[in-house]
């Protein structure tokens, strides 16, 4: 794989939770999401220096949206994932999943160790 | 809601304006469920997050130079010939020209080691500008063995290298940053050395000049050569904001 599209742990965190997220994903909301599905409270700085990464790798793009008065009348920036992140991101996954299989490590938290 | 002109444009000099902008906007959204103080608790995290990069970088640029020129390469010096004049790869030169090209060869040397540990903290290991940087600091480094073979066979190599790089388009723009940082802070270091050697003063306060100002002249050259490599960067390597592509 190009070393530059080797995702770590936060990269693929973020990337899940603005694909989750869709059209909604902004830094705002992308924070929450990621406080809510995975505990984490990450510093809003570790977010943009990692989607300011991942802007210049290709792997995800902005768009403006339009000034709102509660932001102090400056625009949101929408996150949108790239083909190229997609594809960075299942192929990180597949990994993951590669090396889980035979573990049987999920089923053992799902349902309370009773395959462990 | 705390809203600072200052606090943006700070934070534009980190990182673009758009996202600058972006940042304060999602800060202030937040802080009006959280407060004036968790707002510039975080704008101050958020600042230590962008920017705390440079500065290391270029201190550990300081700190390897050092190392390298109190360690490295007296060892080199020491094993040097004492043959200067010697054939090279290609034939015995004119002394002027060999000694123009040593010290060519010396000063960018010099200045790719600092770019080497400079862009290495900074752009991290897989950026294209550290690689490129890499090679060309690991072959200009055997110019200070002071053999001229070794010597031209290091230019030769560098120039091919340099050439690769032109023709391969995703590295002509790391190139291009490379170029545009040493080559300033070089064009310095070679005018204080020949505004020094045309000084009509005796030689040991030729000696006294150069001790007291190579530092000066050193210093001013590597922050230049630091500012100019972070802005190119910002020019060339990163990626220009999708402002034109706004949604209702």
């Amino acid at each position: 794989m190009n070393p530059e599209r080797t995702l770590g742990e936060f990269e693929q965190i973020v990337l899940l939770a603005v694909l989750r997220l869709g059209d909604a994903a902004y830094g705002v909301t992308i924070l929450d999401e990621i406080a809510a599905k995975t505990g984490r409270n990450p510093a809003p700085g570790a977010l943009y220096t990692t989607l300011h990464r991942m802007e210049d790798k290709g792997l995800v793009t902005f768009r403006d949206g339009s000034p709102t008065p509660e932001r102090g009348g400056r625009a949101k920036r929408f996150v949108a994932v790239t083909r190229e992140g997609r594809n960075a991101l299942a192929s990180a996954q597949s990994a993951y999943r590669s090396l889980l299989q035979g573990l049987d490590l999920l089923d053992a938290q799902l349902f309370g160790g009773a395959n462990a | 809601m705390p809203k600072s002109a200052i606090s943006e444009w700070l934070l534009a000099r980190l990182t673009s304006r758009d996202r600058a902008a972006a940042i304060l906007g999602d800060l202030t959204e937040m802080a009006a469920t959280r407060g004036r103080l968790w707002f510039w608790m975080a704008y101050a995290r958020t600042l230590i997050t962008l920017g705390w990069r440079a500065p290391v970088a270029f201190v550990f640029a300081m700190a390897s130079m050092r190392f390298i020129f109190g360690t490295v390469f007296p060892w080199l010096w020491n094993r040097r010939t004492t043959h200067l004049m010697d054939a090279g790869l290609f034939g015995v030169y004119n002394q002027h020209i060999r000694l123009i090209t040593w010290n060519i060869s010396m000063v960018t040397a010099q200045f790719l080691c600092f770019a080497f540990a400079f862009v290495l903290v900074r752009f991290g290991w897989r950026n294209r500008l550290t690689q490129l940087t890499c090679a060309l600091f690991l072959i200009a480094m055997p110019v200070y063995s002071l053999r001229p073979w070794f010597m031209d066979l290091s230019g030769v190599a560098m120039m091919l290298i340099i050439a690769a790089a032109l023709v391969a388009p995703p590295w002509r723009k790391p190139l291009a940053v490379l170029a545009g940082t040493c080559l300033p802070a070089i064009a310095i270091k070679g005018t204080y050395l020949i505004l020094l050697t045309s000084l009509t003063i005796p030689y040991h306060r030729k000696v006294f000049a150069l001790r007291s100002w190579v530092n000066a002249y050193d210093a001013i050259s590597f922050v230049l050569a630091a500012i100019i490599c972070l802005y190119l960067y910002r020019r060339l390597l990163q990626r220009p904001p999708a402002s034109d592509r706004t949604i209702a």
